[in-house]
């Protein structure tokens, strides 16, 4: 029982660890305009897959944020609704770059040879 | 029921939780989302896109309430921080109303009604205003009636004058307290109670309350066996004085007996034994609450660090 504990928590983990940079990879991605799928797409030839319930929706709250802009391009068939970063959502970017470099150098050193 | 059937459902289900103004450009979206995962889905294992799959797909989306949730998240009624308190009152106030009251369904409904209403106010105020009236505030001590050495010999001086003291001897007592000018007589105690296990064992729960006290006067503070031990002597205290609200009876052959000699007086006397049982019987389930949320304070003293000494 307790191995299988140890591992749904380290599975647990590394959700948590995904999810704190979801939105960094979402707005990274949404320098260009993206579709939901498309999105999806890109986010997992990057190495990181993203479960189709979780991302559609981050799409709308960050929308709703006001760090997305978004359209219905009827042109397509079937049509579809594409989003990318506005001018905040650009700002929220570089502000999460930074915040995330200072993060990832803060975790290098407390790893060290690890 | 068809591919697209299934998947009409399920957008319709996640689109009734949302917002009017949000539901139809939510589900023209999702529905064309879903549609695409699902192509794709059905090309990577090389087959048709049809019930199954689709099926599989949305119970990996999850449930449209959860779905819904995610589009547009809504506060809790009650906050999951307040869950705690939320339980802990609804179960004190349903066992209060059960025991205060025989027939207590619709009391207890309401009790559970006016809790939720309670907590979802304060919820809601806390939400409106975070550092506002239900923020978070120092408080000076955690368990102020229980002191050190003087308020524990005060209770236990208090205990002795008034309550013991009467039990014993009502007349004497009131002879005293009315120098004599009071009803001569109308107190004085049956023999039968006089010789009844019901006063003795009274008497011995008395004794033993006050001696707790008077072991933490000479200690100068509360051990936790003295905790302990004033819970147990407070409810069962309590439960004996709740047991002379009703008519007494020995335990051989049940018949009823008197506690006092005058016609009349026990009718006057059972309703304060009762109320007096039960605020000690409730003092008692107070304190055991207590105990039960006890947090050890830090050992030894409490220094400030952050004060200066002038001059």
């Amino acid at each position: 029982m307790a191995p299988k504990d140890a591992k749904e928590n380290r599975e647990v983990g590394l959700v948590e660890l995904r999810r704190g940079v979801l939105v960094l990879a979402v707005l990274s991605q949404l320098r260009r305009r993206q579709y939901g799928y498309s999105l999806r797409q890109a986010l997992a030839e990057g190495g990181m897959p993203v479960e189709e319930g979780t991302l559609y929706p981050l799409l709308r709250r960050l929308e709703a944020q006001g760090l997305l802009a978004s359209e219905w391009d009827a042109g397509t068939a079937p049509p579809r609704r594409y989003y990318r970063l506005n001018a905040d959502g650009k700002h929220a970017l570089a502000e999460l770059t930074d915040a995330w470099r200072a993060q990832v150098g803060a975790i290098n050193g407390f790893l060290g040879g690890a | 029921m068809k591919t697209h059937d299934v998947i009409e459902s399920y957008v319709r289900d996640v689109a009734r939780f949302l917002p009017r103004d949000k539901r139809n450009d939510v589900a023209l979206e999702l529905r064309e989302l879903l549609h695409d995962e699902l192509a794709a889905k059905a090309e990577a294992r090389g087959v048709a896109p049809g019930r199954a799959l689709a099926m599989e797909l949305l119970a990996g989306f999850g449930r449209p309430a959860e779905v819904a949730a995610r589009y547009h998240p809504r506060s809790p009624l009650i906050d999951p921080e307040d869950n705690h308190n939320f339980i802990i009152w609804a179960i004190f106030g349903i066992v209060g109303i059960s025991v205060l009251k025989g027939d207590a369904a619709p009391d207890v409904m309401h009790w559970i009604g006016i809790v939720f209403l309670v907590f979802a106010m304060i919820g809601w105020a806390r939400r409106r205003q975070p550092a506002g009236r239900f923020a978070w505030r120092p408080s000076a001590q955690d368990m102020p009636a229980q002191g050190g050495r003087w308020p524990a010999l005060l209770a236990a001086l208090g205990l002795v004058v008034f309550p013991l003291l009467v039990y014993l001897s009502p007349q004497g007592y009131w002879d005293a307290a009315t120098l004599g000018q009071g009803v001569a007589g109308g107190l004085g105690q049956t023999d039968a109670f006089l010789d009844s296990w019901q006063r003795t064992a009274t008497i011995g729960w008395f004794a033993l309350v006050i001696a707790n006290y008077l072991v933490v006067a000479a200690q100068d503070g509360w051990k936790r066996w003295n905790r302990q031990l004033g819970i147990t002597g407070h409810i069962g205290l309590g439960l004996m004085l709740l047991a002379h609200a009703a008519p007494l009876a020995t335990l051989v052959d049940r018949e009823p007996f008197a506690i006092f000699v005058a016609a009349g007086a026990d009718a006057v006397a059972r309703p304060w034994f009762g109320f007096a049982g039960a605020i000690t019987v409730l003092g008692g389930l107070y304190g055991m609450y207590r105990e039960w949320v006890r947090v050890e304070p830090a050992p030894g003293p409490t220094v400030s660090t952050g004060a200066t000494t002038a001059g």
